[in-house]
């Protein structure tokens, strides 16, 4: 039977001792989001990048510990619950995923603003490090939540130009197809 | 209803007959209570006085509802034989039980029906032909009444008449070509235009919609192949 995700004890707040601990006995931080972005902005992108995906990839660690060897035959909504589970506990929104035809896409709703190039990198090491998949992750800000469309890195350089020159995530989608066909 | 001179004799013969012989009571016979033998029982079998009336004025007893009293039959010995009951409806004394045929006369052979062929209406119902000779009349003047004068003594234009400088209604072209085609106004051609392709891309997901990935990393796979 598939493992579900179990979010007890996923932080413990040790008054006592005033730490933060999670379920392995890590030491966690409870800091406000607009200083952490106040120092990836100092930082730069590459900084942040390697941040975000330095943190996605011990989400992925634990899925991979947790799943086991099937983590390569599960479905979809294993993968939405366990990642979403840990996105949620970090404060990082409400994910869900969506295919477009053979597009991956994953929204996150709720996320703070000014975060989806911080979601792409957690997402991206996520998946490095629990799927073994090497992917970028094209950002689309879309009204209230973000679009993160899955790619390999050769075909995320075509999707962030055609973002760029202002397609919407659909227009990229579709695309990307006739590039298949 | 009258009776036979002839049958009336041997009533009176068979009667002097019996009256010499000794007479035998009957046996009283046990019957199981019916609704019908109770009145057949208490109904009181009126006896022929022979002398009074005439013969003309000899009824059958109106309560069996017997037709024509058979004379000829032996009377019963005993009560064993069926009587019919008055109570029985009327239909069922006037109408005789139907006949079933025995088992082993087989089907009847069903009467030739022969239906005459319609000879058509005779010469009485047809009358006399008359051929009538074509007209060679003139020109049927169907044109109306030209309309009478105005009082005001102007000219009004005729009914029929138009001017020729009245534009044609919009429609008129595809008013002549309905006609000549035969088409009525009711029934016409459905016309299906093309649709406009949309650049939607759900209508683009919906043509690969067929695609279901078994796993998530196929999914993965599949999106890291665009």
């Amino acid at each position: 039977m598939t493992p579900r995700f179990d979010p007890t004890r996923a932080i413990v707040y040790d008054l006592s001792r005033g730490q933060l601990r999670d379920e392995e006995g890590q030491l966690r931080l409870n800091v406000p989001f607009f200083l952490l972005e106040r120092l990836c902005g100092q930082a730069g992108p590459e900084a942040t990048r390697d941040f975000g995906q330095g943190l996605g990839g011990d989400i992925g660690r634990r899925i991979r510990d947790r799943l086991g060897a099937a983590a390569e035959q599960v479905d979809v909504s294993v993968w939405t619950e366990h990642l979403g589970g840990h996105l949620a506990v970090l404060g990082l929104g409400d994910l869900s995923l969506e295919r477009w035809g053979r597009a991956l896409v994953i929204r996150i709703v709720g996320a703070p603003a000014g975060a989806s190039a911080l979601l792409a990198a957690v997402i991206a090491g996520a998946l490095q490090r629990g799927a073994g998949r090497n992917v970028e992750l094209v950002a689309f800000d879309v009204e209230d939540s973000v679009a993160l469309l899955v790619l390999s890195p050769e075909t995320a350089g075509r999707a962030r130009a055609l973002r760029e020159a202002g397609e919407s995530l659909g227009r990229v989608v579709e695309q990307l197809h006739r590039g298949v066909a | 209803m009258k009776l036979d001179r002839q049958k009336l004799e041997a009533l009176l013969s068979r009667v002097q007959r019996n009256q010499a012989l000794p007479r035998r009571a009957a046996a009283p016979v046990a019957r199981a209570p019916s609704a019908f033998a109770a009145p057949v029982a208490a109904a009181p079998v009126p006896s022929l006085e022979l002398d009074e009336p005439g013969m003309d004025s000899l009824q059958p007893p109106p309560d069996l509802g017997r037709s024509e009293l058979d004379l000829d039959e032996a009377p019963p010995e005993s009560g064993s034989a069926p009587v019919r009951g008055v109570g029985l409806l009327s239909h069922d004394l006037e109408e005789p039980p139907p006949l079933t045929p025995p088992p082993e006369s087989g089907e009847e052979p069903a009467p030739k029906v022969s239906i005459p062929r319609d000879p058509g209406p005779t010469m009485a119902q047809l009358g006399q032909t008359i051929s009538l000779d074509e007209g060679v009349g003139g020109p049927l003047e169907l044109d109306e009444p030209p309309p009478p004068p105005s009082r005001r003594g102007v000219d009004q234009p005729r009914v029929a008449a138009y001017s020729e400088e009245l534009p044609l209604p919009e429609n008129a072209r595809e008013e002549l070509d309905r006609v000549r085609l035969g088409q009525s106004a009711e029934v016409g051609p459905t016309v299906h235009t093309r649709p406009v392709l949309s650049t939607n891309v759900v209508d683009f997901v919906s043509a690969v919609r067929s695609y279901q990935p078994e796993s998530f990393l196929e999914l993965l796979d599949a999106s890291l192949r665009l």
